[in-house]
């Protein structure tokens, strides 16, 4: 053991975790005088001192170790105090206030697969239990009669020990702490005895035989590691004579004891058997090199070992990271930069982990340095607009491209900020002013009014009135509104649009008949004839339309006419506009009244092999003479 | 399992059976028998993902349409909202809950939000005071639905009014993870190209979701090997062609949604023996249309006219198989020719369905106004006239013939002309206005907005630059048996698939000067792989490259693409994703304001 213990262990509480835990040491525990405190002094299971400070709180009567290495120290009026490995306070929890009174005459911390648990025993003789320190529920148990003791006894065993000592049961063994030494008690496992057992006749023992035949040289050590040494070189040398051995047991068999060797070192002091390793498991192995803050053999063992960086070298980087922005004597540039420096982008870490970890700590200006570092916008808006960033916030969340993760930061500023400064907020994220836009299109059509003017965005405003006075139903409002859209239209410079709005804001203000007028008015002329004529059509006024098509040269030609004509069903009228037809479209117009001689006869005439073919096209059988003379009429242009 | 989905080069449903599971997942979440109700405009989408059995096996019992009002009575232990992230969706539920019966029923209530849960959403149902009444808050994320082999769809009908219009990225940022959850599932893109402001943006947010997964490298062995996101900015022009393939056309005319399509029922009419076609059918038609079935897979890609050809050639080949009983003798011969039977009449029923299409186009395809329609276009797409008002357009809006037409019309003609003159385009809308209503006053804001619709700024025309460099425009395109991309519109090749072809080769490089016409920037960005997943190509062995369309993509797109993969020397495969398909029709509509005028 490093350490040198001036009392041993005499008049002292000791505490040792299982699995190679620390040990906890309060010397004269029931020491009232407030001169002199007891002390409580933490150290590896290797004796190196960990922590040490004097003990101010009250009596303690019993020490103890949780799973996650924090300290319980159960005082006698029932609290229990919880430090870490390092002797911070983290919490305290009391067993019941009755306890107060009749005092804990007896403790004890356990551990289940529930957590680790605490049991007293207090002095009118009532036990009181909690199964989960973490989710505390205390039971009281009914009262047990007289003072029955428990004892077992292994009559064949026997261990002489001189000087006072602690044991702690461990998986495979009991651990004794004495003041100068550590021993690992344990029972030689079946494989060994047969390995190393006098004139063993074992298969392994035979195998370390020939290998010892086969090196001579190798010594006969007799100490644990060493024997594992040989038996390892054994195995070795007995594996290349099996053909069908996967290696990958001994290989990594070999790995985890290298490992176990490098944390039994004294300056790490974590004395694990393979077999506690094997259950206690690589991760929380990592765990507790972690929480003693051995970070750099930690990350070696995980490269060593090959665990995923994820689970590996990741976490410890996590845990390194929240402890180094913790460290008071450091600047937070110097912090952040060896924050990055170390932990890079490994997968896993999350800075805003690690941001969170320094603001609760009240170094918010490290916090937004490490933000930084996040590649993940998404994680970084909680926390700024925690730390009062809003508009840090908003433009990360505008960065993310995570529309809903925007819409969360404006609703945010929006209950936050006065209006002004919300808008203002807004005015210099365009992307989040267009969302909130979209959110007041649906749900706040005012705010929207308000938007557009702040920015002076007369087009859109103008837009606004617009599709407001097709909501409004009382004449009178809706024809302001839509004065107000011609204003806004002049504002953006839009003369199209103020006109447009100008003549249906006065179609809408005018007497319905007045307002076709208007119409009429002001239709070019080629649409005025289109609707003059479909209307006189649908009507049927035939004569009106006569007479219309002959008021002046019809600016959209006469096939128009016809095919108005058709369309109303009534192949006399149109007949009457086929000979007014443009040549071009002669053939068109007779095709249209059904006329296919006419057809032909204007197609030959003007020779156009195109219209011959497109009336051919409609001829049927019946049609000999037109076909023959079409066929004769191409046959003729052919030659030529 | 969808079949269809595995035909291609990329096994789609994969895909398809992740979001299953995950659906599955849900389900068995909510313990008991369920009711589902659903945001109505989900039924499509779903439907691709998995069908009614799915759902009956996982015990939903009943399902209704989300709507105001009190929730039909179900005897069921879960009521189940299956909701877009909507603020009006979330007024409705909020109703739904509070009448819902506090004495005579414990029934469950759960949302599921596709494809994210939403803040403001939860904010509202909070408002409402019944967010406490959910079990479940959960979020369904359906990104990329595989619509076939080779398509993938959001069916995300607003992005390109929201990305262009409205400035709200929300589209690109679901793209962007989904893009990501496709990576997850077929291995990381090495390569990524793209044009265009949203098209950097998703690149962007996708570099920067890699980085935030650092460490977790993708150890699958890449499927694609190039992603090309295209904005559909860039080609303002393709979608507002009319599309003259057989799929294209079944589109533009009868509208296919979510892989379905209603039909006028006449020609559909089933003729049994012996009975008069007295009862006709008065309810649509509906046909399922992918590339499950072999004849449509076939035709649908080609040319209108050459569909015709196609047509009879199948039915000579179906015919001539039925006429083999006669030469089936022996019992072995009779038994295969029966084996093959099931096969020949879905192919017999197929080409039936299909000819009754093709007729129904024919009619259309076949009118005046269809040609001198077409007409106009070519001559805007091949440059004629572009900056005079058009005397055909001029005759449309005297005829009232339907807005979306002359909007369609007038767009192309300024996308044609880099902008129309000042005078031109205030004759067409003041037209536009007159004829169809001052209301259009917003629809016309938006195109311009969209840059749909534009004065001249410049007296430079790029148009006819980008035309020629990029060959726009082919005199001679062979219909029947194309040789080029540019016969999906009997002679214009679409803009969005030329970039993709030089991409392919030879390169962007050699196009620089029309990439700087094309609005936005263009890039180029890698991924790196793990080492060992590079890809040691075997010789002759393609490439893959998905194409993503931000803002939408036409059918007749996808089949210059289709055309693209299977040219024997393009040495290239392509998947095809987007936001939506759509059409010029579609489109237009997604940028119109109605507003419904509350006047008495």
């Amino acid at each position: 053991m490093c350490w040198s213990l001036r009392d041993g262990l005499r008049d002292s509480l000791v505490a040792a975790a299982p699995y190679g835990g620390p040990i906890a040491l309060l010397r004269e525990p029931l020491r009232r005088s407030p001169s002199s405190r007891p002390q409580l002094e933490i150290y590896s299971a290797s004796g190196v001192g960990i922590a040490s400070f004097p003990w101010k709180s009250g009596p303690v009567v019993h020490l103890g170790w949780t799973v996650s290495d924090e300290l319980l120290c159960i005082q006698e009026d029932g609290s229990v105090l919880i430090y870490d490995l390092f002797g911070s306070f983290k919490r305290h929890f009391s067993m019941g206030q009755e306890v107060v009174q009749s005092q804990v005459l007896e403790a004890k911390v356990f551990h289940s697969p529930y957590g680790t648990g605490v049991a007293i025993v207090t002095g009118s003789s009532r036990f009181t239990l909690a199964t989960n320190i973490d989710d505390l529920k205390l039971r009281r148990l009914p009262e047990v009669p007289g003072n029955t003791c428990l004892l077992i006894l292994d009559p064949d065993l026997r261990f002489p020990i001189e000087d006072p000592c602690v044991l702690i049961g461990e998986l495979d063994g009991v651990r004794i702490i004495s003041s100068t030494n550590q021993e690992l008690l344990q029972e030689v496992p079946l494989v060994c005895q047969d390995i190393f057992k006098i004139a063993s006749m074992a298969p392994g023992a035979l195998l370390l035989e020939a290998h010892r035949e086969y090196e001579v040289t190798c010594l006969l050590a007799c100490a644990w590691r060493v024997s594992k040494c040989l038996v390892l070189q054994a195995a070795s040398f007995g594996k290349c004579f099996l053909t069908d051995f996967s290696p990958d047991q001994f290989v990594s068999t070999c790995r985890e004891l290298r490992v176990l060797n490098a944390v039994r070192e004294s300056s790490v002091g974590l004395p694990l058997t393979h077999a506690q390793f094997k259950q206690m498991t690589l991760q929380v192995l990592i765990d507790r090199l972690v929480y003693r803050q051995f970070y750099p053999l930690a990350i070696e063992i995980c490269r060593y070992l090959k665990i995923p960086d994820y689970q590996g070298v990741s976490r410890v980087l996590k845990h390194w990271a929240s402890c180094k922005v913790q460290q008071k004597d450091l600047s937070d540039e110097a912090i952040a930069r060896a924050v990055c420096v170390k932990v890079g982008d490994s997968p896993g870490v999350s800075y805003s982990d690690i941001a969170a970890k320094a603001y609760e700590c009240g170094r918010t200006e490290l916090a937004i340095k490490l933000l930084d570092f996040e590649a993940r916008s998404g994680e970084q808006v909680p926390l700024l607009l925690k730390m009062k960033r809003s508009q840090l916030a908003l433009s990360k969340a505008v960065e993310s491209g995570d529309t809903d993760l925007v819409y969360t930061v404006v609703n945010y500023l929006k209950n936050e900020m006065n209006r002004g400064d919300f808008f203002m907020t807004l005015r210099n994220q365009p992307v989040a002013l267009s969302l909130y836009r979209q959110f007041c299109k649906l749900q706040e059509q005012e705010t929207l009014k308000d938007l557009y003017n702040q920015d002076d965005n007369h087009q859109e405003l103008a837009n606004y009135y617009v599709t407001a006075s097709y909501k409004e139903k009382r004449l009178e409002s809706r024809l302001s509104l839509l004065q107000s859209a011609v204003d806004e239209y002049n504002k953006a410079k839009n003369e199209f649009a103020a006109k447009a709005t100008m003549e249906a804001l006065l179609a809408l203000g005018l007497h319905k008949q007045a307002e076709q007028l208007y119409r009429d008015f002001r239709v070019p002329d080629k649409r005025y004839w289109w609707l003059k004529l479909k209307s006189l059509a649908e009507k049927e006024e035939w004569e009106e339309l006569e007479k219309f098509s002959k008021s002046k040269k019809s600016p959209i030609g006469y096939l128009a006419f016809v095919e108005v004509c058709i369309k109303c069903n009534n192949k006399y009228e149109a007949k009457k506009y086929v000979s007014k037809v443009t040549p071009e479209q002669k053939v068109k117009a007779h095709l249209a009244v059904s006329d296919l001689e006419g057809a032909a006869d204007a197609a030959i005439e003007r020779r156009n092999e195109a219209e011959m073919g497109a009336v051919l096209s409609r001829c049927s059988a019946s049609d000999r003479l037109v076909i023959d003379r079409l066929n004769r009429a191409r046959a003729g242009a052919a030659k030529k | 399992m969808a079949a269809h989905l595995s035909y291609g080069r990329v096994n789609l449903n994969i895909l398809r059976e992740a979001a299953r599971k995950e659906l599955r997942e849900f389900l068995d979440k909510c313990a008991g028998s369920k009711a589902i109700v659903w945001d109505e405009y989900l039924t499509g989408p779903f439907g691709l993902i998995a069908q009614y059995s799915l759902l009956k096996e996982h015990e939903v019992e009943k399902m209704f349409t989300l709507k105001s009002g009190r929730l039909p009575s179900a005897d069921v232990k879960n009521i189940i909202f299956f909701v877009r992230p909507r603020l009006e969706l979330m007024d409705i539920i909020a109703e739904n809950v509070f009448s819902e019966d506090k004495h005579h029923s414990s029934r469950d209530f759960h949302i599921l939000f596709v494809p994210r849960r939403s803040m403001l959403c939860e904010q509202r149902l909070k408002e409402q005071g019944v967010l406490g009444s959910f079990i479940n808050i959960d979020e369904y994320i359906l990104d990329l639905i595989p619509y076939d082999g080779d398509l993938l769809s959001m069916e995300y009908e607003s992005a390109f009014r929201e990305c262009y219009l409205e400035n709200d990225q929300t589209s690109l940022y679901h793209t962007a993870k989904g893009l990501m959850t496709l990576q997850a599932l077929y291995g990381t893109i090495p390569q990524i190209y793209g044009k265009g402001d949203c098209a950097r943006h998703v690149a962007n947010m996708m570099l920067r979701m890699k980085r935030e997964f650092a460490g977790t490298q993708n150890q699958i062995l890449p499927v694609f090997d190039t992603l090309l996101l295209l904005d559909r900015n860039v080609d303002l022009l393709t979608p507002l062609a009319t599309q003259l393939t057989y799929e294209g056309l079944i589109d533009e005319i009868y509208g296919i949604n979510n892989g379905y399509v209603k039909l006028p029922p006449e020609k559909f009419a089933q003729k049994k023996q012996g009975e008069a076609s007295k009862d006709l059918p008065t309810e649509p038609k509906k046909l399922q249309l992918n590339s499950a079935e072999e004849l449509y897979a076939e035709i649908r890609d080609k040319n209108f006219n050459a569909v015709g050809a196609a047509l009879s050639k199948k039915a000579k080949i179906i015919s001539a198989a039925f006429e083999e009983r006669h030469n089936a003798k022996t019992v072995g011969e009779i038994k295969q020719f029966v084996s093959q039977l099931p096969h020949m009449q879905a192919a017999r029923s197929s080409l039936a369905n299909h000819t009754s299409i093709a007729e129904l186009i024919k009619d259309i395809t076949t009118s005046e106004a269809f040609f001198d329609n077409l007409t106009v276009e070519q001559e805007f797409m091949t440059g004629v006239d572009t900056d005079k008002v058009n005397t055909y357009i001029e005759d449309c809006i005297a005829q009232k013939d339907p807005l979306i037409k002359i909007l369609r019309l007038v767009c192309m003609q300024s996308v044609c002309n880099n902008g129309l003159k000042q005078k031109v385009l205030d004759y067409y809308k003041r037209e536009i206005l007159q004829t169809y209503g001052y209301e259009h006053i917003l629809t016309l804001n938006n195109l311009e907005k969209g840059g749909l619709l534009k004065p001249q700024t410049s007296s430079r025309n790029n148009y006819p630059t980008i035309r020629k460099t990029l060959k726009l425009w082919m005199e001679d395109a062979n219909e029947q048996n194309p040789n080029d991309i540019s016969y999906v519109y009997s002679g214009y090749a679409p803009l969005s698939i030329r970039l993709t072809q030089v991409l392919a080769r030879p390169g962007w490089r050699s196009i620089e000067e029309v990439l700087k016409m094309l609005p936005g920037p263009h890039f180029e960005e890698r991924q790196q792989l793990p080492s060992g997943l590079h890809k040691k190509r075997q010789q002759g062995e393609n490439r893959t490259t998905l194409v993503f369309f931000l803002g939408g993509v036409t059918y007749a797109e996808i089949a210059a693409l289709r055309f693209l993969s299977q040219m024997e020397d393009s040495g290239m495969e392509y998947i095809i994703a987007t936001t939506k398909l759509v059409n010029g029709t579609t489109w237009i509509k997604s940028l119109m304001d109605r507003p419904e005028s509350q006047m008495t």
